[in-house]
């Protein structure tokens, strides 16, 4: 599940960073990767669309046995886990999910990892 | 009272300079420094016309910033740490005056020795491995680590828990509770914690910040160790899985302490300060707490700004190195939680 903030909050408050920067500012340069950071993210969180937030649900629907909201999904898996009953096949779950985010939130880390292993 | 020091400001510090001196005080130049969210700090180089201080002093004036947290220590707490660990040996920058009298700068501040160095993780990881100073680094966590309670001048840290890596698999459970989003891989490690936590063992200070970015080096020694805010009674294991910790090493996997040399280069200096070894097996257990520890801080600091308490893209930002955290969280665990 992707964390918060996402897509359009992210991006809001890029643009609000930016529009009070001050360029001549210290940290001018480490202002400006942050936003740029931040509206990668947001970008690739677009072109990835629902898709893996609908993975992610089938995925806990299946491993549950249950239905509900990903959200909701997400906390009764929680719960599990936290009552020593996770579900076989839950570490796989969550790596997968893992990637799909590592995917959105740093690609150059996920392909870091994949290369180191 | 955030900010630089105005005028006003200035001459009261001076006076109270003064008093405390035994002299007369001259400021010769003030500066706020960068970096601090919780903490501000500012340059301070005065001159002392006589008395047991006199000549002149470059200094470091810290007080709290507009955002300071109630989780952190007050700076009379802090100045009493550090006290400690300079008594104990440890590389700090040398502790001068405190001051409680909220109507000199409108909330207490400390005084130490300004020392120079660079601490930013990004820059020192772009040098050679150091075994060195990775060895340094070693004996002088050994340092803080022979402090141990009970003592009346760190009475403030409360009394030592009896199960550090239990207390903390509750604590961050606590914290989990309090956000509003499930979060499965945090909990996952979370689970692991609990069904790995270690016996007991004894309890000593521990930094709780030891690492990369908080340890200022100076042409590739240790000239101070920084940021004490979080200091607490734990089992010493926390503060070495924390500085080992992947999430530490600013990229450079490769060199396992810090991203600064080699991990046995550490355990090396940290046996001979100490006389104790480092169980590897124990120390990875605090290498998956710390990325827990740092997925449920980024976490809080996501959700500061998400709930509105503080629009900051920084703090917006944390919560998307929390995939990073997570995956070494999976990979660290492996399927048998």
């Amino acid at each position: 599940m992707r964390k918060n903030p996402s897509g359009a909050a992210l991006t809001a408050i890029a643009d609000a960073t930016e529009t009070a920067a001050d360029p001549a500012a210290a940290n001018a340069n480490y202002v400006a990767a942050m936003i740029r950071n931040a509206r990668a993210i947001a970008v690739r969180q677009a072109e990835a669309g629902d898709g893996p937030a609908r993975a992610e649900e089938a995925s806990l629907r299946a491993l549950l046995g249950g239905d509900g909201s990903l959200a909701d999904l997400n906390r009764t898996l929680v719960r599990a886990i936290r009552d020593g009953r996770a579900p076989k096949g839950t570490h796989a779950h969550l790596c997968i999910v893992n990637r799909a985010e590592l995917a959105e939130s740093n690609p150059r880390y996920l392909a870091r990892l994949d290369s180191a292993s | 009272m955030a900010g630089n020091l105005t005028l006003d400001q200035t001459t009261r510090l001076s006076d109270w300079l003064a008093a405390e001196a035994g002299a007369a005080v001259t400021i010769l130049a003030t500066e706020r420094l960068s970096g601090g969210a919780i903490q501000e700090n500012h340059r301070l180089e005065i001159e002392v016309a006589g008395g047991p201080w006199p000549g002149r002093h470059d200094l470091v004036l810290r007080r709290d910033a507009a955002s300071a947290v109630a989780t952190s220590h007050s700076r009379a707490e802090e100045f009493a740490l550090l006290k400690a660990a300079h008594k104990a040996g440890v590389i700090v920058p040398t502790p001068c005056v405190l001051c409680e009298d909220a109507t000199v700068l409108g909330g207490p501040f400390f005084l130490m020795h300004r020392i120079s160095g660079e601490a930013r993780g990004g820059r020192l990881v772009k040098a050679a491995p150091n075994a060195a100073l990775v060895r340094e680094l070693g004996a002088n966590l050994a340092r803080i680590h022979s402090i141990t309670p009970p003592r009346s001048d760190l009475e403030f840290l409360g009394p030592p828990p009896a199960d550090p890596a239990r207390a903390a698999v509750a604590q961050y459970r606590a914290y989990l509770d309090a956000l509003p989003d499930p979060h499965p891989a945090v909990e996952w490690g979370l689970a692991w914690l609990a069904d790995h936590a270690p016996a007991p063992g004894p309890v000593a200070l521990c930094h709780r910040d030891y690492r990369t970015g908080n340890l200022m080096i100076d042409d590739g020694k240790l000239s101070a160790t920084l940021d004490w805010e979080f200091a607490g009674w734990s089992d010493p294991l926390e503060d070495i899985g924390w500085f080992h910790a992947k999430c530490w090493r600013f990229g450079r996997w490769q060199e396992e302490a810090g991203g600064l040399g080699p991990r046995n280069a550490f355990v090396a200096g940290y046996a001979d300060s100490s006389g104790r070894n480092i169980d590897p097996t124990a120390a990875l257990y605090w290498e998956v707490m710390a990325h827990v520890r740092w997925a449920v801080i980024a976490l809080q600091q996501a959700w500061r700004h998400v709930s509105g308490e503080e629009a900051s893209l920084e703090l917006a930002l944390t919560a998307h190195v929390v995939p990073e955290l997570e995956a070494e969280i999976l990979a660290m665990t492996g399927d048998a939680a």
